[in-house]
């Protein structure tokens, strides 16, 4: 188990006009899981690169357990990187491929078999060490990968994308596998995914990362209802942002006068609320909206409309959904508790 | 009407493979297996009234026709196993990335162009006890005179020749090399690295075994051309014995036309040893 700290790491490659990363920082105690969560191209890889000493940051600090490991190669880093294509070894088998780590770090034959038998125990696949890579399944490739890192007990792991190659069902499966081996090892696990759900289901904790820096770390909710500002909602699919002030528990703004939950910040600010959270209905907070317009999305239904001059959007299943087309005028409730300020936006 | 043009090439993409490679398939068929068919008949007496093993029995009883092929061995297998080291090393080398990459890759690959018995021609001119090599060497005192040059062309041990190939075929594998390694991408290398391995162990027992497929083929190619081409070892080579290929075309243009037959068995040998050799190193991978 490593703790990990990311001290304002910069980066730029060559003749890209902007830089992959950007004074990131970021604080990992040990033992923890955190996803590093965000759109592609943001920088996230290389992030995960810079940690495993593929790559040398132009400025700032890679620190495991408080010392700098900066100057250290790939090798000597208590790191493991799973690359998001698994990148098994295709001339060699599967247990072979296992005990690669072991290998170089001049274990007896004995140990490494024993050390690998347990590894592949661990994900499941205990009776393929002698297949060849490429007589796996995508999933089967995945979890080679994991066992491969893992048989080294480092004391950071660092999975890049690790279920994005994998059909839905796979991913639910795979999603629970690292999950549980995470608690089993306790191993500092570092997760990059494009993925919000995912960040949400792997992480202890999430830290979204965009243009290059850590826009906002915390708990998956804390990210989603509680955004630090205009581009980590939207990032979220927030849609919903209506102008107005903040005072005294209340939001003055062209939908009329709306209650806040406790603690929202004061002063001019910008109101956001999930699309999903909108209720159909009477009660606190109701507003009356015109249907603009509706597009079935499968499980859920998104509702465009509008009030006082704003546009509002909402998810809502079909029964709530039912009774909106466009042209109708219909009753809608913003829950408080789901309502947050982003001060002086 | 242009309907029935696309059914016709819709007929041919869903055809069959065997049928949408049919008119690349009869251009080959024609030139190189009506070559290969007539050289056969040809070794077999065929033409002249009868079918004979005449001219092979002579042929592989022949002392010299051995000591060629040896010759012939020797030349194919040095060439190909320096070509393909060396090729390798520069592909190690030109695949980072540093400043005058570009011209350093240009430089590297300059020479494919150049015509084989140009470039004997210039080895000639280089390495022969009348070179360039051996007049400097003179001028600078280190030896008396041409004769104390020792013989690198027409040659005991071919080096002039090997030299040749070793210098022609060095970029074409190194080329092959470097477009494998560039599809392959740094991440098998840094994948092994993040497990632990040293750069060097990540080279040798990952990057390496991946490449061995495209070294493989490519080096067939060199052992191939080295192993089959006459240019350069006429122009290169001492008088006796001569490479195989040569004995072959001094039998095909002999005055005398009895010989014909064994310039073609020898013809065949040479095509024979090559794609049985050739088989041989794909299997064993």
């Amino acid at each position: 188990m490593t703790g990990l700290t990311l001290d304002r790491l910069s980066l730029r490659h060559p003749g890209a006009a902007r830089p992959a990363l950007e004074e990131l920082s970021l604080e990992m105690a040990q033992g923890e899981m955190l996803a590093l969560l965000g759109p592609s191209g943001c920088g996230k890889t290389t992030a995960l690169r810079v940690v495993a000493g593929l790559i040398q940051p132009d400025s700032g600090d890679v620190r495991f357990d408080g010392a700098s490991v900066l100057h250290l190669p790939p090798e000597r880093r208590e790191a493991v990187l799973v690359f998001q294509s698994g990148q098994l070894f295709a001339h060699m088998d599967v247990a072979t491929n296992v005990g690669f780590g072991l290998r170089m770090q001049r274990r007896p034959r004995a140990e490494i078999a024993e050390r690998v038998a347990e590894a592949l125990d661990q994900v499941q696949l205990r009776d393929l060490g002698h297949r060849q890579p490429h007589e796996l399944s995508g999933g089967q490739r995945q979890r080679v990968a994991l066992a491969r890192a893992l048989v080294l007990k480092p004391g950071l792991l660092l999975l890049d994308e690790p279920l994005s190659s994998l059909d839905a069902h796979l991913r639910g499966e795979m999603r629970g596998l690292i999950r549980r081996l995470q608690r089993e090892t306790g191993i500092t696990t570092l997760v990059v995914t494009h993925d919000q759900e995912e960040a949400a289901v792997l992480g202890d904790r999430v830290a979204l990362m965009l243009g290059g820096r850590i826009r906002q770390v915390g708990a998956g909710a804390a990210l989603w209802n509680r955004p630090a500002d205009l581009d980590v909602a939207r990032f979220f699919g927030g849609c919903n942002f209506i102008p107005g002030r903040s005072a005294g528990g209340r939001f003055d703004c062209a939908l009329g006068q709306l209650a806040l939950p406790p603690g929202a910040p004061e002063g001019e600010g910008c109101l956001t609320l999930r699309p999903e959270a909108i209720e159909p209905g009477e009660g606190p907070n109701a507003v009356t909206v015109q249907v603009l317009e509706t597009r079935f999305e499968g499980l859920l239904t998104r509702i465009t409309a509008e009030a006082g001059g704003l546009r509002l959007e909402a998810l809502m299943r079909a029964g709530a959904a039912r009774g909106a087309a466009p042209g109708r005028a219909l009753r809608w409730r913003l829950p408080a508790e789901a309502l947050w300020v982003l001060p002086g936006v | 009407m242009a309907g029935s043009a696309t059914s016709a090439i819709e007929v041919i993409g869903r055809g069959h493979p065997w049928l949408s490679l049919a008119p690349a398939l009869c251009v080959i068929a024609v030139l190189f297996g009506g070559g290969l068919v007539l050289g056969l008949a040809g070794s077999l007496g065929m033409g002249r009234g009868g079918v004979s093993l005449d001219a092979w029995i002579a042929v592989l009883s022949e002392g010299r026709v051995w000591r060629s092929l040896g010759l012939s061995l020797w030349i194919a297998f040095a060439s190909t196993a320096l070509a393909c080291l060396i090729g390798l090393g520069a592909a190690l080398l030109l695949r980072r990335r540093f400043p005058g990459q570009g011209l350093a890759r240009l430089l590297f690959q300059i020479n494919l162009t150049i015509p084989h018995a140009v470039g004997a021609l210039g080895i000639l001119w280089l390495l022969s006890q009348s070179g360039f090599v051996s007049r400097l060497s003179a001028g600078a005192g280190l030896i008396d005179g041409p004769a104390g040059f020792p013989a690198l062309t027409q040659d005991r041990f071919a080096i002039g020749i090997i030299a040749h190939y070793v210098w022609k075929e060095v970029p074409f594998i190194g080329l092959i090399l470097l477009a494998n390694m560039q599809s392959l991408g740094d991440d098998p290398e840094s994948a092994a690295r993040s497990l632990g391995a040293s750069p060097f162990a990540a080279m040798r027992l990952v990057l390496l075994p991946l490449l061995m497929p495209a070294l493989i083929r490519a080096g067939a190619i060199v052992f191939a051309f080295s192993f089959g081409a006459w240019e350069v070892p006429v122009l290169l080579g001492q008088s006796a014995p001569v490479a195989l290929p040569v004995l072959a075309w001094q039998r095909f243009t002999d005055p005398d036309l009895a010989t014909r037959p064994e310039a073609m068995a020898i013809a065949m040998l040479i095509a024979l040893v090559a794609a049985l050799l050739i088989r041989v190193a794909m299997v064993r991978r």
